[in-house]
């Protein structure tokens, strides 16, 4: 019994030094919710390796479309334009048909092209492309990373078998971080 | 508890406390000035770092369906902040399948597809990967089962046999409670709250960087909640406080290998009234530590390899104590050896070590250590892509009460569109005996006579108990705004324990009162059973701003004791479980960043107890007027002044559940 006041004491004194202790490194409010969302496609594009083959060349670009997101592209392109992701350079197309996804590495869907998502992910699964949605069952029908909100936080879950029928390598890093989903597209 | 300690020593915890609230009025200021820093560049930051970025727009709820061939409810801590919840076992109403019953102010019985119990065996429950299903009784002791609930990434509940990958024991479903990865939990929170039952609680978490890709984080909680009632409304004395607290570390020490370390330890007391009316003790304590290690190898396969250890203490004043240690080690194995095939292997031992000193019970012997070795192998096999796949594999166990088990299973998943499938699967489970099953003796009045008392001898050549299950399910999203989830399931019992009366005779009047008869009870495995039930869960979204969710749960079960059987009470456990049960659960987003959030939960009554059918209503209002900060009031059971869920526990009487409330405050920094 001596024992549970000394534990208890311990435990208020931990919580007592959780307030004086240096906070780490982490977000403060006032991001705007595309603008993480473009550093997140950065990171993506970092952790996801591509078959040989979806590189006709070495330098050649990573490509990335966005589709139906009038306000993320040119954000996009400008938070992307002079990174680089394992030595290729970054080029930001912004498309308005799912037939021009063909001959892009990655391609982010808004939520608003949530109507024609069957036909998008569709003409992506033929490819090695990397679909990035942020709809509720955009992971589920087959897209391979999904944003979604957790509070006021952006969380990201992955369908790791539509991943894998992509021919796309997923770092384990980014799957430990994920919330894993499986779907169509297995 | 409280009168047993020297006064300083109370004066003292209160007196840190205290200084604790005066910190916090303190530091708080300090906390919204650094807050106004410019933002970090977002194009420096790790993805870890991202995660913990807060973002200005509406919230979106994501869906939480997955395509898994088994019954699977996944709860996030998201639902369970809306809830109300301050408990695991409150949390798991919100799931279809299970029965949640109250028992007293620290006591629940849970279980999954009939046979409840205070220490309902057929449910094998896990905390980040480590068991906390006891092998003193078969069973859960929810008392000491508790995690941050900030914290959770979500529970999975599995109903149905899940022998194959988690071993014995998991014969009607298996709960998965994983905490987040420090990266996800950076920053602090404080949180303190009040009300009728909830006499007062208090937690904080920290989390921040040790190093490029190495978080970490640190809590610790106390809560002490005061005492259910009797029938007539008097406290049933039987209140619990506990302090708990605990770190979790995890490195991604290179591109392919990361480890996790964690720990927590917890200290409490609680109190219930013995059936003999005399009011108890139990002082709990414990620990553990744990860690894992992924590798990655190069072409999608990887490893990992987890170490625990785990300490119970348990201290029940008039009954036993139990000391017991836990090493488990595991390894598994995840590959694609040919094209379509995803093979999973593992191999696993378990030691536990027990210590009992027995005061109204006796357990011969008093130590014991046991040795658990198991091995287990799954192949998932994609037959058709995007249509059709397998899963088959099964656990080989070896244990010390009944040898060798094994526990196969195959699985079914028949995807025909984007928005339906189909699954199906056959398994074999098994339970294990327990400690007191094969080494107890204790004497107990009979629940079902007057002026019984009954006399239970554990039996060393009892067998585990076998199922064999039929289950087939259906998920779905017919509409853009409504998911669906059902899942039904036929269920063949072979050798449950049975408690055989093998002797019966006039007690010795003295020490007995006259008149009394004394039975002798020897467990063995002379009971079948078939189960059958089905499960429901929908969510519809009429606007973006209201979620509805709502679940109904039918379960049967037919008890049939073999002619050897001289169990009078094997046939109650048909009705130890509600044949119906319902849930609706409303979340609705106000303007003003108010939430508004009802649970309605309705059980029918238990048919081999005097427990009726009871509607139980939650309601929650929240408030963020600051991102930091979150207000909230909880009402629980709010449309019955009273109600009883569960009949007696096994030593102890139990409580009604009263009307109660509370007020909570959240910081988040």
């Amino acid at each position: 019994m001596r024992l549970t006041l000394t534990v208890r004491v311990l435990a208020c004194a931990l919580m007592t030094l959780s307030l004086v202790l240096p906070r780490g490194v982490r977000g403060e409010q006032g991001h705007a919710e595309y603008e993480v969302k473009a550093a997140f496609l950065y990171n993506f594009a970092a952790l996801v390796q591509w078959p040989a083959s979806a590189f006709s060349e070495s330098g050649e670009p990573l490509a990335i479309a966005i589709l139906g997101a009038a306000d993320f592209a040119p954000h996009t392109e400008e938070f992307l334009k002079d990174r680089k992701v394992g030595g290729r350079p970054i080029q930001v197309n912004r498309i308005a048909s799912p037939k021009e996804i063909t001959g892009h590495h990655m391609v982010f869907v808004s939520a608003a092209e949530n109507d024609r998502l069957a036909r998008i992910l569709e003409v992506a699964r033929g490819s090695q492309v990397l679909t990035i949605g942020e709809s509720e069952s955009f992971a589920r029908r087959g897209g391979i990373i999904n944003f979604y909100r957790e509070g006021n936080k952006i969380r990201f879950e992955i369908n790791r078998p539509a991943a894998e029928a992509a021919g796309l390598r997923i770092s384990s890093r980014l799957l430990r971080l994920a919330r894993l989903v499986s779907g169509e597209g297995g | 508890m409280r009168g047993r300690h020297p006064t300083s020593r109370v004066a003292r915890e209160r007196n840190c406390w205290r200084a604790w609230g005066t910190a916090l009025l303190l530091l708080q200021p300090a906390a919204a000035v650094s807050a106004e820093e410019p933002p970090p560049d977002l194009g420096l930051m790790s993805i870890e770092d991202l995660l913990e970025v807060e973002v200005t727009s509406v919230s979106k709820r994501a869906q939480k369906v997955s395509d898994a061939p088994a019954a699977i409810t996944v709860l996030t801590s998201e639902d369970i902040r809306r809830s109300g919840a301050t408990t695991i076992p409150d949390a798991l109403r919100m799931v279809p399948g299970l029965h949640v019953a109250q028992i007293d102010g620290n006591k629940w019985a849970i279980t999954a597809r009939g046979f409840n119990s205070q220490f309902a065996n057929k449910l094998l429950v896990m905390i980040d990967g480590r068991t906390v299903y006891t092998p003193l009784f078969s069973g859960v002791f929810w008392d000491v089962q508790d995690v941050m609930l900030e914290d959770v990434d979500r529970i999975e509940v599995v109903r149905g046999p899940g022998g194959t990958l988690w071993g014995a024991n998991a014969v009607n479903g298996v709960i998965n409670i994983i905490t987040k990865p420090a990266a996800a939990t950076q920053g602090g929170l404080v949180a303190a709250g009040a009300g009728s039952v909830e006499r007062y609680f208090t937690q904080a978490r920290f989390g921040g960087k040790l190093a490029e890709g190495a978080h970490y984080r640190m809590y610790a909680k106390y809560f002490d909640r005061g005492s259910l009632e009797t029938s007539t409304g008097s406290s049933a004395h039987d209140d619990w406080d506990m302090a708990r607290g605990g770190f979790r570390v995890d490195w991604n020490a290179t591109g392919s290998d990361s480890f996790t370390f964690q720990g927590d330890y917890y200290d409490g007391d609680v109190s219930d009234t013995l059936l003999t009316g005399t009011q108890e003790n139990q002082a709990l304590r414990g620990g553990n530590f744990l860690t894992r290690w992924n590798h990655e190898f190069s072409g999608g396969s990887d490893m990992q390899f987890q170490l625990y250890y785990d300490r119970t203490d348990r201290d029940v004043d008039a009954l036993l104590t139990e000391k017991r240690n836990t090493v488990d080690l595991e390894l598994q194995h995840h590959f694609q050896p040919l094209r379509r095939h995803d093979v999973v292997v593992g191999a696993g031992y378990r030691m536990n070590d027990d210590d009992i000193d027995p005061r109204a019970t006796a357990f011969a012997p008093k130590s014991r250590t046991n040795h658990l070795a198991s091995s287990f192998v799954q192949d998932e096999v994609t037959l058709i892509e995007d249509l059709l796949s397998v899963t088959i594999g099964s656990k080989f166990e070896h244990n010390d009460y009944t040898g060798f088990e094994f526990q196969p299973s195959g699985r079914a998943l028949y995807s025909p569109s984007d928005r339906h499938s189909l699954w199906a699967a056959i398994s074999r489970s098994v339970r294990t005996p327990s400690r007191a099953d094969n080494d107890v003796a204790f004497m107990s009045p009979a629940s079902d006579q007057p002026n019984t008392l009954n006399t239970y001898l554990g039996n060393r050549d009892l067998e585990a108990e076998d199922l064999l299950a039929y289950e087939l399910g259906y998920r779905g999203q017919p509409l853009d705004t409504l998911s669906l989830d059902v899942a039904a399931y036929y269920n063949d019992y072979d050798g449950l324990r049975s408690s055989d009366i093998v002797a019966s005779s006039p007690c010795p009047a003295p020490p007995f009162p006259l008149g009394f008869t004394c039975n002798m009870i020897s467990f063995s495995n002379r009971v079948d059973a078939s189960a059958w039930g089905v499960e429901a869960i929908a969510t519809w979204i009429p606007v973006p701003f209201w979620h509805l969710t709502g679940g109904y749960t039918y379960m049967h079960v037919d008890v049939d004791p073999r002619n050897s059987s001289t169990d009078p009470t094997a046939v109650d456990q048909e009705g130890e479980t509600p044949r119906h049960q319902f849930f609706v659960l409303s979340r609705l987003n106000l303007p003003f960043d108010l939430e508004f959030d009802t649970s309605l939960y309705w059980a029918d009554d238990l048919r081999a107890q005097p427990v009726g059918e009871y509607t139980r209503l939650d309601a929650r209002l929240g408030w963020r007027p600051l991102d930091q900060l979150e207000l909230s009031l909880v009402g629980q059971n709010l449309t019955e002044a009273r109600h009883p869920e569960f009949e007696n526990g096994l030593f102890s009487l139990r409580s009604q559940v009263p009307r109660s409330v509370y007020g909570k405050v959240t910081w988040r920094y």
